[in-house]
This record gives C-alpha cells, sequence and structure tokens, in this order.
C-alpha cells in the first residue's frame, strides 16, 4: 500500500472514528414515541446497510456499463394555465402573510400558534418531501417572488421604466444560498429563542425583504436561482424528481436524472456539505454525547461560562461549534473520497473533482432529511389540523377542526426506524448510482471508472454509518 | 463519586460496532486497488 493510500485509508477511519467510535448509545426521544421492537440490534443495521451498499456497487459496475442519466428525454404531459400561476403566487403571499400575523399577533406559545409549525415542518421539511413527488413547485408558491413579480409587472403598467439588472458576480455563485441554509440552521438548532413566534416572523420579514432587494438588483429569476437560500435547497431536491417544470409545462424524466445537469458553480459543495452536516448536528445534538450527563456540550458550556458569558450566550457558542464541527466533518469526509479519486489520474485536482461529482452528495442531503425529520412530519405535521384553524392560539375555530389533536398511533417508533434505515440506503445507492454514471463518462475505461468509485464507495458507507449511528443515539 | 471511564465501555464499544463496517470496507477496497495496480504494472 502507498504511503498515501495508507494516510488515506487511516484519515477516513479517524474520520469516521470522531463520529462514531467515541459516541455511548443514547435513549433520548426526540419525535418518537414508544419504543423500538427491532428484530437485531441497531447497529447490526449499520453492517447490514454496508453490505447492501457494496453489493449496489459491484452490481453498478457489472450492470450499468454506459451513462444513462447524463442525457435523458423528457416527456410532457401536463400544461397548466397562465392564471393558475397566479393564483399560486396569490396563495403564496396570503400564507406568508397570515404566518407573519399570526407570529405578530398570536399567542406567544410556540405550539398553540401556527407560525413555528409552518416554518420548521410545513416549509422546511414538508416541502423537500413534496418536491421529490411534484418537482420544483416552490417558485410557483414563492411570496417574495411573487411579489417581485407583481411590482415589476405594476411598475410596467405605470409607465415606470425599471433599472437594467445588474450582472450577477459569477464568483458569488450560491454563497448566498450557503449563509442562508446556515443561518436558518443556526436558527433551528443553535438559538436559544427559536421557538418564539414572533421573533421567527421577524426572522422571516427580514429574509423577504433581503429577497426583494437582491430581485430588485440582480433581476428575479437570477436571483431566485443563485442566491434565494430556500429555493436553491428546494430546487436541488427537485433535481431528483421524475417531475420537471418547464415554465408552466410539466414533463416527467427518469428519476436522479435532473441532478448531473447541475451546474456546479462556486459555493455548490459548500451547501450541499452545509445541508448534510446541519442535518447531521441535528442528530448528534439530542444524543447523550453532546448533551448527556458528562457530554461535551455541557462542559464546554461550563469552560464558557467561567470565561464570563452568560448561560444562554454561551450555550449558544457551544451549539455553534457543533454545527461547525459537523459541517467540517461532512466536508472532509466528501473531500477524502475525492483525494482518493486522484489516484486514478493526478492531473485531476480536488476542486475540478469536487464539482465533477458534487451532485452525488444530493440524494445524500435528501436521505438526511428524511430520516432525521420524518418523524417530526408525521407527529407534529398533523399539528396543522388544529393549527389551521386556530393559527393565532386565541381559541379561534375557522374551519371547524380546532379540537383536533395528533395521533401518535399513526405510525410507531419501530415503523419510523424501518424509513429512517429505508431512507439512508436508497440515498446512498442513488448517490453512488450518480457517481459511478459520472464516472463512466469522466474516465474511458470502464476499470477506472470503477476503481475511481471504490473511495466514493468507502464515503457512502461511511455517511451511511454515521447517519445510522446518529438516529440511533437519538432513538 | 469519580466516575470510572470504564463504567461506559459498554456504551463505547456498541459505538465502535457502527465504525467497524467502514474500516472493513476501506481496507477491502485498499487491499483491491493494490491488487489491481500490481496487475497492470506486470501487465507493463
Amino acid at each position: 500500500m502507498t504511503r498515501r493510500r495508507l494516510s488515506l485509508a487511516l484519515g477516513g477511519a479517524w474520520l469516521a472514528t470522531m463520529a462514531t467510535s467515541f459516541l455511548p448509545d443514547a435513549a433520548l426521544a426526540h419525535g418518537l414515541v414508544g419504543r423500538q421492537d427491532l428484530p437485531i440490534p441497531r447497529w447490526l443495521f449499520a453492517w447490514a446497510a454496508a453490505v447492501v451498499l457494496v453489493a449496489s456497487f459491484v452490481g453498478l459496475g457489472i450492470l450499468w456499463t454506459k451513462p444513462r442519466l447524463q442525457k435523458v428525454d423528457e416527456r410532457g404531459v401536463l400544461r397548466i394555465p397562465a392564471a393558475l400561476e397566479y393564483v399560486l403566487g396569490a396563495f403564496g403571499v396570503a400564507a406568508f402573510a397570515t404566518v407573519i400575523y399570526a407570529g405578530f399577533a398570536g399567542t406567544q406559545t410556540a405550539t398553540a400558534n401556527v407560525t413555528p409549525t409552518v416554518i420548521y415542518v410545513l416549509f422546511w421539511v414538508g416541502v423537500p418531501f413534496a418536491t421529490l413527488l411534484l418537482g420544483n413547485f416552490f417558485p410557483a408558491i414563492s411570496p417574495w417572488r411573487a411579489i417581485a413579480r407583481a411590482t415589476g409587472w405594476a411598475l410596467g403598467r405605470l409607465g415606470i421604466r425599471r433599472p437594467t439588472p445588474r450582472a450577477y458576480p459569477e464568483w458569488l455563485g450560491r454563497w448566498p444560498a450557503v449563509i442562508g441554509i446556515f443561518a436558518f440552521a443556526w436558527v433551528e438548532l443553535v438559538y436559544v429563542n427559536r421557538d418564539a413566534p414572533s421573533g421567527l416572523a421577524t426572522m422571516a420579514l427580514a429574509y423577504a425583504l433581503f429577497q426583494l432587494v437582491g430581485s430588485a438588483v440582480y433581476g428575479t429569476e437570477t436571483w431566485r436561482r443563485n442566491a434565494d437560500a430556500f429555493s436553491v435547497y428546494f430546487w436541488m431536491f427537485s433535481l431528483l424528481s421524475p417531475a420537471h417544470w418547464r415554465g408552466r409545462e410539466l414533463c416527467l424524466r427518469p428519476p436522479l436524472s435532473g441532478a448531473p445537469q447541475m451546474a456546479a458553480v462556486p459555493g455548490t459543495i459548500a451547501l450541499l456539505c452545509t445541508m448534510i452536516g446541519t442535518t447531521s448536528f441535528d442528530g448528534l445534538s439530542q444524543g447523550d454525547l453532546w448533551t448527556g450527563t458528562g457530554g461535551l456540550a455541557p462542559a464546554l458550556q461550563q469552560r464558557f461560562i467561567n470565561l464570563g458569558l452568560s448561560a444562554d450566550l454561551a450555550l449558544e457558542l457551544t451549539f455553534t461549534i457543533g454545527l461547525l464541527f459537523m459541517i467540517g466533518f461532512v466536508s472532509g469526509l466528501f473531500r477524502l473520497g475525492l483525494m482518493g479519486m486522484r489516484s486514478i489520474n493526478h492531473k485531476d485536482t480536488v476542486q475540478s473533482l469536487g464539482r465533477t461529482f458534487a451532485h452525488s452528495l444530493i440524494p445524500i442531503a435528501l436521505a438526511y432529511v428524511v430520516a432525521h425529520y420524518f418523524s417530526l412530519v408525521a407527529y407534529q405535521g398533523q399539528a396543522m389540523a388544529f393549527l389551521v384553524s386556530d393559527p393565532l392560539g386565541n381559541g379561534a375555530n375557522l374551519f371547524g377542526t380546532a379540537s383536533a389533536s395528533i395521533n401518535y398511533n399513526v405510525i410507531g417508533a419501530t415503523g419510523i426506524w424501518y424509513v429512517q434505515v429505508a431512507a439512508l440506503v436508497v440515498g446512498h445507492i442513488a448517490g453512488l448510482a450518480l457517481a459511478h454514471d459520472r464516472a463512466i463518462v469522466k474516465y474511458r475505461r470502464m476499470r477506472d471508472a470503477t476503481r475511481s468509485q471504490y473511495w466514493m464507495l468507502a464515503v457512502m458507507v461511511g455517511f451511511t454509518s454515521l447517519g445510522l449511528f446518529l438516529l440511533s443515539t437519538s432513538a | 463519586m469519580i466516575e470510572l471511564p470504564i463504567a461506559h465501555a459498554g456504551h463505547w464499544f456498541e459505538g465502535l460496532l457502527y465504525l467497524l463496517p467502514i474500516v472493513v470496507v476501506v481496507l477491502a477496497l485498499a487491499f483491491q486497488s493494490r491488487r489491481e495496480e500490481r496487475s497492470e504494472r506486470r501487465r507493463g
């Protein structure tokens, strides 16, 4: 074994060790009710998942010898009328206004106010889930896009000449989206007052205003495609969907085939690593290693308190460090895979390989979202039944459903675990398939294509074990 | 009371079990990669 390869192997093992071997098993429940009744220990699922991934890798090498996803034909199946687009835009604006109003005027008890559930459950998790089935529908209901377009239309009707949009800086790429997603995850996972409805409403309003300014300067569509964090976030997941919207026409295509079309402009890899890293931290932060007795977080927080910080600030600083660590860890794992891939052709740089294979991270990001937040949608999503009738939490019953409640028997803890395992395994197999398909194009010889993916396989097994471990600690 | 680290050995061991598939896969791939390189060198 060459020294370089040995160091790569050891590096990969070290990174994985950092996240798994030091972490004790935890029994803290998060969004789960009841005990899991599994026929085999949870760690055995990680072994089984690794076997499935290796078998899939071998299968891809033998059966998938030509690129199948790089260029595909799409078939138009439906065209929606222009009027519907306006209706959907108006719906998005009305829903946004309701959420903002409820945040300010409603009760500040998070569970009784519609704002936190809409933002954290429907918007952050529900839209990606729906996007996988329906394609990228978010632009149609995006409130800030609708307002920007309506403003442009109104100015045109009034005969006011709009300034020509500035050219969007190429170097900026998707970096604004990276900052936006990180900021949202920070609020969700770190900020002490994360559930305060009025605070959430203020932040949502500030975000919308920022989007309007960006749209005015760089043009609505250019800004949306690059810098609107949530539009970019949802769009990335839509690349895996068989449904593809071309304007108002719905087309069908093979699943995953949208991902290879993604241009890895600056910030793309950072965005994907941020998406995976923040979700990973969500899992880590619910485990004993982080929050339990003698965990890292209380120890670190105490050190900051000893330095003179308040308890809240110390806690936020501690969790910020954890969040950044997980993003760095995920980035490091992906980078190790790329460094290993260089062994096929040393002329390739890690950066160029990163751009070539970045899209293979999209299904992993989605798998992590499904695995970590499925229970949230399954349980807290039901809360919308009564929150929609009483959005302010003041005793109203607009649709007669205010007395509805959450049915925790809709799916048990064991069922959730199986969904999580399936999501992780399927997501990583999809990632392998995307990387394999791209490798066939990049490397002329099939043998080189397969060998280049050895390291990606190791990365995928690492991500899967990490994901299952994080889920097991918080189960 | 001082808590001995050994008290959590069971938890640590279970954590290690999640790591093992990664180590096995990495070592197997490194071994396979080395074998292929040797075989290519032999063929010239």
